[in-house]
């Protein structure tokens, strides 16, 4: 039974500010009321298996030393185990077949279908994991930490929370790496979209306040087209001047946050975060005289950042 | 399974439907690593006939259309 009483989030990541900054009526149904449609997002789905399968290959490769065919064949069972029976909408890129050609470690002989890693192998890789006093390769990293504000009901701090797919060694510097994947080809600006981007800013900030140097970030495009598969890389170096200034916009949007929550009125955007992306999942509520009527069709579905796909029902959260 | 076998020497349906079954058997707990390790090699074999495949829908379409533009003239 699902329920969507509401209740203020214990945690906020990079995608529920970005969500309360662009409507706030949207961060309160998706985050307060957990309201979430039941289909499965193929792109976030497609992520999450990425990172599950480069996660499988990077502990096995890095921190087991299984040899670079092991590795590729265990990045395969992890990936074929996160895909499950998946099935993405008709004509979508990002099908079995085709994420797992973006993975491989293959590149075939026109040069169309190179994999990641094949692009980016594991022995020769120009970035290798950070490995830390415990001598552990941090081929994931994750985090949890307090902000100045208390939860209004549990009065326990609310907690900045997030994962990435890799901290990594650069060029003597270290990178909080991610990779995205995309169904689409890349803009011509693709490299140039990540500086400002909060997601990143935080890693770097989250990277620092755990007591480690970093530089900044490095983002990893995998497009994946019907026939062909592109990479692209961008290194963002990221300034102490940019986390000072992303921490002090996070404290003002949790502030606003709370204010919200304790005058229970969250606005409506009524604007182009209605119908960006093919729509708001939340648009038959918005334009309903009654929107709980609307109830039904939304299942309970609690954000957990922590997760390879984040998209998990209340019963997965654990 | 039988994973000793050239993927080049199967058609599509039949590398598509090994796929499934390592699959299927893999999230079943039962499959073993040749026949994951099995599994790639099918997959890539099944790519590069697809890459190698003429692009011929679009042709064969506008054939088929100006064939029965010949036909209709008087």
């Amino acid at each position: 039974m699902s329920d969507h009483t509401p209740a203020f989030p214990a945690y906020i990541d990079s995608t529920m500010r970005a969500t309360f900054v662009q409507c706030e009526q949207r961060f309160f149904n998706q985050y307060c009321r957990r309201l979430a449609t039941t289909s499965t997002s193929p792109d976030l789905h497609a992520g999450g298996a990425v990172a599950a399968a480069l996660e499988a290959a990077r502990v096995a490769f890095y921190r087991d030393g299984v040899s670079r065919e092991a590795a590729r064949d265990i990045c395969f069972a992890a990936f074929t185990k996160f895909w499950g029976d998946y099935e993405p909408p008709e004509r979508h890129n990002k099908t079995f077949t085709n994420v797992w050609a973006a993975l491989d470690d293959y590149a075939s002989p026109d040069g169309k279908q190179v994999g990641y890693l094949a692009k980016y192998p594991l022995d020769t890789d120009q970035v290798q994991p950070f490995v830390g006093a415990d001598g552990n390769p941090s081929v994931e990293f994750s985090f949890a930490i307090p902000l100045p504000f208390a939860h209004p009901v549990s009065g326990e701090p609310i907690m900045y929370v997030g994962r990435f797919d890799m901290f990594g060694v650069y060029g003597g510097g270290n990178y909080c790496v991610d990779e995205k994947t995309t169904g689409r080809g890349f803009s011509y600006n693709w490299t140039e979209q990540w500086g400002l981007r909060g997601q990143f800013l935080g890693y770097c900030w989250a990277a620092k306040q755990s007591g480690f140097r970093c530089e900044g970030a490095i983002i990893r495009g995998i497009a994946i087209l019907k026939t062909e598969i592109k990479h692209l890389q961008a290194v963002k170096a990221i300034p102490n001047f940019m986390l000072d200034r992303w921490f002090e916009q996070l404290k003002h949007d949790v502030s606003r946050m709370l204010s919200c929550w304790e005058r229970n009125y969250f606005s409506y955007d009524f604007a182009e975060a209605c119908s960006s992306y093919g729509g708001c999942q939340y648009m038959q509520m918005c334009s309903a005289a009654n929107p709980d009527i609307w109830l039904g069709d939304y299942t309970e579905r609690m954000w957990n950042p922590l997760a390879k796909d984040p998209t998990e029902t209340k019963d997965q959260v654990t | 399974m039988d994973t000793t076998r050239d993927p080049d020497t199967m058609t599509s349906d039949e590398r598509i439907a090994a796929v499934n079954a390592v699959r299927i058997r893999h999230m079943q707990g039962q499959a073993d690593p040749a026949e994951l390790s099995f599994a790639i090699k099918l997959l890539r074999a099944d790519r590069a006939v697809s890459a190698s495949r003429p692009k011929a829908v679009k042709g064969a379409k506008a054939k088929v259309e100006f064939s029965l533009n010949d036909l209709l003239k008087p």
